[in-house]
């Protein structure tokens, strides 16, 4: 399977009378190949590409995020009770910042590289009882800035480098008509590897040591293990409760500025100076069918208590620093919350909603005077709504719709002046919160009777993204005003609403 | 090996957009609402080495959008003592026009290096009847001598530029900082967001010859920026005259320097960290900043010809 798409609206932008916006440039584009092939009945390869990049420019700057994924695997069948599947993976995750203006290019690039080899090996020992265990080990690679200005020398904020190697085991056992048992371990080693020169801080976040390491050199391990265990009790036919417990570790962290939705966030690999966050969850359930089982429902609860948790300091400094690990503190974080879900998926109708309610804390000293904060992530309120609904065997339509709380952000509370200029006050680590969050998207298929005659299947499909047009929040930034020189607050979005048609074909 | 041909599986998608009346960023001014944080006293005031009649400005912060200019504080009791090991002086400083907020010491004088600065507000600031005090000191660090200044004309990357350069001894003892004022024409630039910081991080103790401070565009560059940009920038053209006063000042001054222009239009969306408070050094929950520091005092005329 090959398949591509690019957007093509920016070719509208120049019909615009405004010469700027003649200029801009905004599209995204995927494109995303599948092979596989059997070699016999009990072997079959897969190879899998995909690329994507979404770009924003203007005449003088862009700025671009993408993708990119290649993966092979081999599945291969020992004997009816045992599967096993290898498979060698590579992702990059990148972006870019370009300014091209007349002699004062300058490009700023970043990138997350991993390769990866994984087995994987399922295991039916009984009807009643699986089992599956593996182990993968992983190469990564962080870039963090790589800057390039015509005529000058590079400018590299140090690259480093990590090993991450994982063996698990995992059985799902049905012990009688009611129980099913879920339950695993996984142990991780990570290890930092070099070329590095590492620094070490004293209680004042000021580098007080720096150790350099030669190519290659593992110069950090840490090993950590990862329980799970869940249980399932079936009612009766139509209702069950689940409870499940599992221990999760994770050794790359992201710290996130609030105030924009953009991609810049930093990636942190755990290290001498930053420990792997641990997560306990626990989560509750009740699931119940209605009619036949043709309406799902389900209800859960969920708590999570975090340690060795990330955020960045207060006034840290994220440009052009290669001692970023000073800027970062450490703390602890919860997040609960409850899930309601109802499906359904058959008839003419069918579709989903569920709504979540939830809030996610940090308390992390040195960050909002050691006081709990909210995560930028935290959303009070979430709903999806999802409904389809078959006309006739032509015609399809459908509606999604999501909403949010606006998630938390650091507002200024006030401001005191000095000579003529104003200064922003703030009460605290995000105690304000971006407006809410809400979309509509619409779409109907068009499917013609297929003809015989011809080699492929059409299929015409007409949407419509946002079609409210609500105007969504992206980055809220501050101005003075120009004349009286009084703050305000000014807020970009990115898009209004799209209608786009689409025709697939297949053969 | 083959091309998979199971048909549900092979699909081959062109997309297009058909039109896209806003396919792109938009930004507009917008209100938000946000909880007014209580008003605070804020006290900025320096002492400097000029014989001069030292001042201190007083005023109330209020809310991030409040239309109407913050309130000036006209009802204090403002003290300043100077210390050195066994002499102390006391000066009180009142408004020269009562309801300015600015508070001047009623003779001139001149701060000295080594001494210490303590200032005392007393105000009733919350109104219940009892006058808070809002305390701060300062020790003026020592005076960097200032040999001279030049300024250079440059062509650098298609922009003609002005290097503000000066030579000067950095004192051994120690990482100084310091702070860069100027005038362009006898226009004093002092807004804090126009100040020139630097430290000797690299420099301690050495003699800096035309060592360039800053880059200044020439005016004939204005068309490249944006309006948005120009507004906060300073344009220098052949045959300006420039007097500039290089301040030694404490650690505590320049990153209230550094938070303050970190944070003038609130923290950078896109590479800015988190936001967060500007540091101060008055007690007692005010904000703003106290500081003595010394100056040295160079001048020169922008040139006209490049230099080789």
């Amino acid at each position: 399977m090959v398949s591509g798409r690019r957007s093509y609206a920016d070719l509208f932008l120049k019909l615009s009378s405004d010469p700027d916006k003649r200029s801009e440039s905004i599209y995204f584009y995927d494109i995303n190949a599948k092979v596989s092939h059997r070699f016999s009945a009990k072997d079959k390869v897969y190879v899998n590409f995909y690329s994507g990049k979404d770009l924003f420019g203007t005449s003088s700057e862009d700025f671009s995020y993408g993708n990119t994924l290649a993966s092979t695997s081999w599945n291969h069948v020992f004997s009816k009770n045992i599967f096993s599947r290898l498979s060698i993976n590579y992702t990059n995750y990148h972006y870019e910042l370009g300014s091209s203006m007349e002699n004062s290019q300058i490009t700023w690039k970043s990138n997350i590289q991993d390769l990866d080899l994984h087995l994987d090996i399922n295991h039916h020992i009984t009807n009643k009882i699986r089992l599956n265990y593996g182990l993968s080990s992983t190469f990564h690679q962080f870039e963090p800035a790589l800057i390039k200005r015509p005529g000058y020398p590079n400018y590299r904020i140090q690259r480093s480098y990590a090993l991450e190697h994982c063996v698990y085991i995992g059985l799902d056992e049905k012990v009688n008509d009611h129980i099913s048992l879920k339950y695993g371990l996984r142990t991780t080693i990570f290890q930092n590897m070099g070329k590095a020169s590492v620094f070490s801080y004293d209680k004042n976040y000021e580098v007080n040591d720096t150790c350099y390491y030669k190519s290659r050199k593992i110069y950090h391990t840490y090993t950590r293990y990862e329980p799970r265990f869940g249980i399932v009790y079936q009612l009766d036919h139509n209702s069950s409760l689940k409870a499940n417990y599992a221990h999760n570790v994770q050794f790359i962290q992201i710290a996130n500025n609030s105030d924009s939705g953009s991609p810049l966030d930093l990636w942190f690999p755990a290290s001498k100076n930053i420990k792997p966050q641990q997560a306990n969850l626990y989560s509750f359930g009740y699931f119940r069918n209605f009619n036949q089982n043709t309406i799902e429902t389900s209800v859960e609860l969920y708590y999570k208590g975090l340690n060795n948790i990330i955020d960045f300091a207060d006034n840290a400094q994220l440009l052009f620093n290669d001692k970023l690990e000073g800027e970062v503190r450490t703390g602890k974080g919860k997040a609960y919350g409850m899930e309601i879900m109802i499906k359904k998926n058959t008839g003419r109708l069918t579709g989903f909603i569920n709504y979540t309610l939830s809030r996610t804390e940090r308390t992390i000293p040195g960050i909002n005077n050691g006081k709990a904060y909210l995560a930028p992530s935290d959303k009070t309120h979430s709903v999806n709504l999802m409904l389809s609904y078959k006309c006739s065997k032509k015609w399809s339509i459908s509606a999604g719709w999501v909403y949010a709380t606006g998630t938390p952000v650091t507002y200024p509370t006030g401001r005191f002046e000095i000579n003529g200029e104003y200064y922003p006050i703030y009460s605290g680590r995000n105690t304000s919160r971006k407006k809410d969050y809400h979309r509509l998207d619409l779409s109907a298929t068009y499917t013609p009777t297929k003809n015989p005659k011809k080699w492929y299947q059409g299929e015409w499909n007409f949407s419509l993204y946002n079609a409210y047009w609500n105007k969504n929040p992206w980055m809220i930034s501050f101005d003075q005003n120009t004349n009286s020189g009084i703050p305000k607050a000014q807020m970009t979005y990115l898009f209004g609403a799209i209608p786009s048609i689409t025709y697939n074909f297949k053969f | 090996m083959k091309i998979m041909s199971n048909p549900s599986n092979t699909t081959i998608t062109m997309l297009i957009v058909f039109f896209s009346i806003l396919f792109n960023s938009c930004t507009e001014d917008i209100t938000i609402n946000t909880n007014n944080s209580i008003p605070v006293p804020v006290v900025y005031g320096t002492i400097t080495d000029h014989y001069i009649r030292q001042e201190i400005a007083l005023s109330s912060s209020t809310g991030y959008f409040d239309q109407k200019e913050n309130e000036r504080i006209s009802d204090a009791i403002v003290t300043l003592e100077e210390d050195s090991t066994n002499i102390t002086n006391t000066y009180n400083l009142t408004q020269d026009s009562v309801g300015s907020g600015i508070y001047k010491t009623q003779q001139p004088m001149a701060g000295k290096p080594g001494w210490t600065y303590k200032l005392t507000v007393k105000t009733d600031f919350d109104l219940d009847g009892t006058a808070e005090n809002y305390e701060a000191e300062s020790k003026m660090p020592t005076r960097i001598i200032l040999d001279s200044m030049n300024i250079t004309k440059i062509k650098e990357s298609g922009y003609t530029l002005y290097s503000l350069n000066i030579s000067a001894q950095d004192p051994a003892d120690q990482t100084n900082y310091y702070f860069c004022k100027y005038t362009i024409n006898g226009t004093l630039y002092n807004k804090i967001s126009k100040y020139i910081g630097f430290d000797d991080t690299s420099l301690n103790g050495m003699y800096v010859d035309d060592l360039s401070i800053w880059l200044f565009y020439d005016k004939s560059n204005i068309s490249k920026f944006n309006d948005d940009d120009v507004k906060d920038m300073v344009f220098l053209s052949s045959g300006d005259k420039m007097y500039i006063e290089i301040c030694n000042i404490t650690k505590g001054y320049s990153d209230f320097i550094e938070d303050c222009q970190g944070q003038k239009d609130g923290s950078n969306p896109m590479f800015g960290g988190p936001p967060a408070n500007i540091s101060t050094n008055i007690s007692n929950g005010a904000r703003g900043y106290f500081t003595a520091y010394s100056t040295s005092s160079a001048n020169s005329i922008v040139p006209n010809d490049f230099s080789e």
